[in-house]
């Protein structure tokens, strides 16, 4: 019964899908590049005055960190909610051919962390423009990235299977990105939150990884053996869930669409 | 298994749990949590054992409702069949092919080309050669730039065709196909039909279309509620089929 697994055409089709919502998005052009780079820049400029000017946060480069938690939320937020309809959303071709459905999974988490790519040269352009010196530790943030895609994609798994059953799925989400939006540190940096707490801010996937990528660019915070592990962990964790929960449910939730 | 076969298949039973008050939302859920979800079982698919010959050309015929689009979902891997059940394969077996699977109405009929064949297996290579033969067949010179959803639904059907006719595996599952689409269309369809049994290829087509199977069919399935209720030469089991 069971055909062999044919990689290249695993590859074939994840790629042609990604590229096609590519496409999508960024509707073929660099001006649609830039109408979905304005969201998340638009947001940034409105915190910024807000927590300078009113608030008064005085901690350095809080500019690049607050530019650079922003586009990583983002992608995540993106990400999460499209991958979380990235079965439900397909489902007459879903009920018709049978193809690994991980691809519909990783393709919509794919397209946006494409989007992130180009969103971090803007990055780099404005930390040029800020005179950023350049460390060696910058290399961290491709290790960064990887734990980025791998808990995004778990997480976006267990989702994609879970909203088949619980169709709300979508609108708790939602709640649960706009109130993770404040409960990571995108618009703080974490040495404002109280010792006490932070331990419990850690427990959120995105803190760790939001916060070692600053530490990666401008050099904030700091790095702990610790903190490390936390992250590698989680996302092990994250990821390795997604696909446990992914592959036991993967052969019955076409019969439940 | 015996080398002159392409598809058997030993009691195979395909059942679905149908909750009979679905819970779709976290509220329902939650409030009836202790209840556990009442469930009633279904079975379309109920026993059926059948085996196609290489280079043979299987119609299925029966009600709506009788289990045939689920036995060659099953046959495609779409649908996990019930412990207990054998199916065997040999060869390549194509996607189950009906009209229009997968075409995205933002994009344009050429990205939908794309799309579409590499979803059904065709390589990039592949698609390149065959795109002009596809444009031709399908008719739509003029329009493959143009975003399908300002297609007409008989020009979707049109493209859609044109691609699926592409693929090429021994063993092709169609469904349907001949219910959709004009009497050019038709003739069309029966011309690939022609060209399918010159090369040998073993056909498995569901379709209501009676003149069709008389045409083609070496022999004939009639499902009735998830069994076979008979199987022979087309010209009989239409006979019985047609009279109940």
């Amino acid at each position: 019964m069971t055909q062999p697994i044919d990689y290249a055409y695993i590859w074939r089709l994840f790629s042609a899908l990604t590229w096609n919502e590519f496409k999508m998005r960024y509707y073929g052009s660099v001006l649609g590049y830039l109408w979905s780079l304005l969201k998340p820049l638009a947001l940034f400029v409105v915190l910024y005055i807000v927590f300078t000017v009113y608030m008064k946060i005085d901690t350095p480069y809080y500019k690049l960190n607050l530019l650079l938690g922003m586009m990583i939320w983002n992608f995540f937020a993106e990400a999460s909610g499209a991958g979380i309809l990235s079965i439900i959303s397909r489902y007459t071709l879903v009920r018709k051919i049978y193809f690994p459905r991980l691809i519909l999974v990783a393709s919509s988490v794919s397209t946006p962390f494409i989007g992130l790519l180009l969103n971090l040269l803007v990055f780099g352009a404005l930390a040029a423009w800020e005179q950023l010196p350049l460390r060696p530790e910058m290399f961290l943030i491709v290790p960064l990235l990887l734990c980025l895609y791998l808990t995004t994609l778990g997480i976006s798994m267990i989702l994609s299977v879970l909203i088949i059953q619980v169709r709300d799925m979508g609108a708790i989400w939602d709640l649960a990105i706009q109130i993770g939006f404040w409960g990571t540190p995108v618009i703080y940096p974490m040495s404002l939150v109280p010792e006490k707490w932070r331990f419990f801010l850690f427990l959120n996937p995105m803190a760790g990884i939001l916060e070692y990528s600053r530490f990666a660019m401008t050099g904030t915070g700091q790095l702990t053996l610790s903190g490390v592990c936390f992250v590698l962990c989680s996302t092990f964790f994250f990821f390795g869930l997604g696909l446990w929960v992914f592959f036991n449910r993967e052969p019955v939730v076409v019969e439940e669409l | 298994m015996d080398d002159s076969l392409a598809i058997e298949v030993k009691n195979l039973t395909k059942t679905f749990r149908v909750p009979s008050e679905k819970r779709w939302t976290m509220r329902e859920r939650l409030l009836n949590f202790w209840k556990g979800n009442r469930q009633g079982v279904i079975c379309p698919i109920n026993g059926v054992s059948f085996e196609v010959r290489k280079g043979e050309f299987l119609g299925i015929v029966g009600r709506n409702g009788s289990g045939k689009s689920t036995l060659l979902r099953i046959l495609a891997g779409v649908y996990r069949p019930d412990a207990g059940s054998e199916i065997h394969i040999r060869g390549k077996i194509s996607p189950m092919l009906e009209l229009g699977v997968g075409f995205h109405s933002e994009l344009t009929g050429r990205e939908n080309v794309y799309l579409n064949a590499t979803i059904l297996g065709l390589t990039r290579k592949q698609i390149d050669d065959a795109y002009e033969e596809i444009v031709r067949f399908s008719e739509l010179e003029h329009f493959m730039e143009m975003q399908v959803k300002h297609y007409s639904s008989g020009m979707q059907v049109r493209l859609a065709f044109a691609v699926a006719i592409q693929v090429d595996a021994p063993i092709m599952l169609l469904d349907e196909v001949l219910a959709v689409g004009d009497f050019v269309f038709q003739e069309k369809c029966f011309a690939l039909f022609e060209k399918y049994k010159r090369e040998g290829k073993t056909i498995i087509l569901v379709t209501h279309d009676e003149q069709a199977m008389l045409r083609f069919a070496d022999r004939i399935l009639w499902l009735q509620e998830g069994r076979i209720s008979s199987a022979g030469s087309p010209k009989e089991v239409l006979q019985t089929y047609m009279q109940q």
